[in-house]
């Protein structure tokens, strides 16, 4: 990874999706002067839901837009991981042989829309006929898992609501945050209910935001920059829809990209510096926590408790803010959880949310309830 | 011989009759929803049963979005509920909140509840409803 780029998050009024891709892109090669247009051979880009602005079409409209002219542009859509597998299909891209540099990216643009009608788009990430039909929204099949987990586990909605508050505070000193304001525990608590007992403070927000890297063969990195980043691991594993599963506490698409992450980079939890990781919901983070390895299962709770995933704790999770407070453009998240780790393995993050003496980072992306899991592991290859 | 069990098949007859309709494996595993493979081992030699209609609730969740899709009065409770011979369904229990609880015995119930979908096969599907009953 040679570059990244990232439009601020948030309620981006007039401003469409393909403007904010650009605005992404002007970023990504202003940081990387050696790189022109003519270098790129593919872009990928992560985008969920094509019915917000209309539009279709997305990865030629993007790439000729921009003047990345005659290239194959192509959208992947894995829902909220799109823009993980936006990363990985460039990652195989580049593998393959077929490509020397390939930019890979995310958008979403959300806010054309009001609420009601956005959570009704978002829910097409749920299985139609028997999960959408009988009265499911995205939120409420997180919302099962958040209540069978507080069961078994004995997790809280205050150990939930300290997911978002330690995450909003990460995003305070973040310019590309949607949401740089600090809350509290009662703040969460007395946000209305969205779907019992998720609260509108334990979900990420709906917003506008495009994302992209550069990467590159691993032997051409140094022509374009001194600061490369290696992608370790690229995995994935898919799942099927919730209401097919036994098991509603861990989702299996995610341990089993974990474990192949791991695998194939020959690191362990404990080479592991920072992580950013799929906070759609709180009670992603604490099942996320668990599914990673950071805890063992069913002591999310207490790990978000102990302090340990703050910045400046043993295992800092998603300095960016997350989607909770950085925003959650469905098809961008995972293309900016890139972003993030390019930044601050490059040390240009303010010094405040810098998580000291990092080399090597995690970003899991999960797509809907667990219907897919991207897992990459990432070290900035001069420290 | 592998019997399928298409979506509509499984809603229609829950509408004309009110049996819920399964599928099994020869291992004994029964997947509903129904699908293609098994839900448990991924056998593809499935046989279609008619279940009790009897489950647990696993979860529940008070949803307070309104819908145009789903246009029944918030919040309502939707669950997962885990059915006796196995699988999940997903759907509303029209009973007082303060009477759901984890555990509880429910029966599935077909009712049409009308939308403005604009699938054409969704226009007569009806939903899926539980009624708690005694355990």
């Amino acid at each position: 990874m040679i570059s990244a780029g990232c439009a601020a998050y948030g309620k981006r009024e007039g401003l469409s999706a393909r403007e904010l891709f650009s605005e992404a892109l002007d970023e990504l090669f202003s940081n990387c002067p050696k790189l022109g247009r003519s270098d790129v051979r593919a872009l990928y880009i992560g985008q969920a839901f094509e019915s917000f602005e209309h539009q279709a079409n997305t990865g030629p409209g993007l790439a000729n837009g921009y003047g990345l002219a005659n290239i194959p542009a192509v959208r992947v859509d894995s829902v909220s991981s799109s823009g993980g597998t936006s990363l990985r299909q460039g990652v195989l891209g580049i593998l393959s042989g077929a490509y020397d540099l390939v930019i890979c990216g995310g958008i979403e643009k959300m806010t054309t829309v009001d609420t009601l009608e956005a959570i009704e788009i978002i829910s097409m990430a749920a299985d139609r006929p028997f999960e959408q039909w009988n009265g499911a929204t995205l939120t409420a099949l997180n919302a099962l898992a958040a209540r069978v987990h507080m069961r078994r586990f004995g997790t809280t909605e205050e150990q939930m609501a300290l997911v978002a508050v330690k995450n909003h505070d990460n995003a305070l000193e973040n310019p590309k945050a949607y949401l740089r304001k600090r809350i509290t525990v009662q703040d969460v608590l007395a946000s209305r209910a969205i779907s019992s007992p998720l609260k509108l403070l334990d979900s990420s927000p709906i917003c506008d935001g495009a994302s992209c890297v550069a990467l590159t063969r691993p032997e051409l990195a140094s022509s374009y920059t001194d600061t490369p980043i290696d992608i370790l691991a690229s995995a994935e594993a898919s799942d099927s829809d919730l209401v097919f599963r036994d098991d509603f506490v861990s989702f299996k698409s995610t341990r089993a990209a974990v474990e192949q992450a791991f695998e194939m980079s020959a690191m362990t939890l404990g080479d592991i510096d920072f992580a950013e990781l799929h906070d759609a919901f709180t009670i992603n983070e604490i099942i996320a926590y668990e599914d990673v390895g950071f805890c063992k299962k069913g002591d999310g709770g207490k790990l978000i408790e102990s302090g340990a995933t703050k910045i400046g704790g043993s295992i800092p999770v998603n300095p960016s803010g997350g989607l909770k407070a950085k925003g959650h453009p469905v098809g961008s998240s995972g293309t900016g959880q890139a972003y993030e780790v390019f930044t601050q393995l490059n040390r240009s993050v303010a010094p405040s949310r810098q998580v000291k003496d990092s080399k090597v980072a995690l970003i899991h992306s999960m797509g809907g309830a667990g219907v897919d899991a991207i897992v990459h592991i990432l070290k900035a290859r001069w420290l | 011989m592998t019997e399928k069990l298409t979506v509509d098949a499984f809603y229609a007859e829950g509408k004309k009759t009110g049996t819920l309709l399964g599928l099994e494996c020869p291992e004994g595993h029964v997947t509903v929803p129904p699908r293609h493979s098994c839900r448990v081992c991924g056998s593809s030699t499935m046989k279609v049963l008619a279940l009790s209609g009897i489950g647990t609730i696993a979860s529940f969740t008070q949803v307070y979005s309104k819908s145009k899709e789903f246009p029944l009065e918030t919040p309502y409770t939707l669950a997962l509920v885990t059915l006796k011979e196995g699988g999940n369904l997903l759907g509303v229990v029209k009973d007082d909140q303060a009477n759901v609880a984890v555990g509880k015995a429910v029966r599935v119930r077909f009712e049409i509840v009308n939308s403005n979908s604009k699938i054409s096969v969704e226009t007569t599907r009806p939903r899926i409803f539980f009624d708690l009953v005694d355990s």
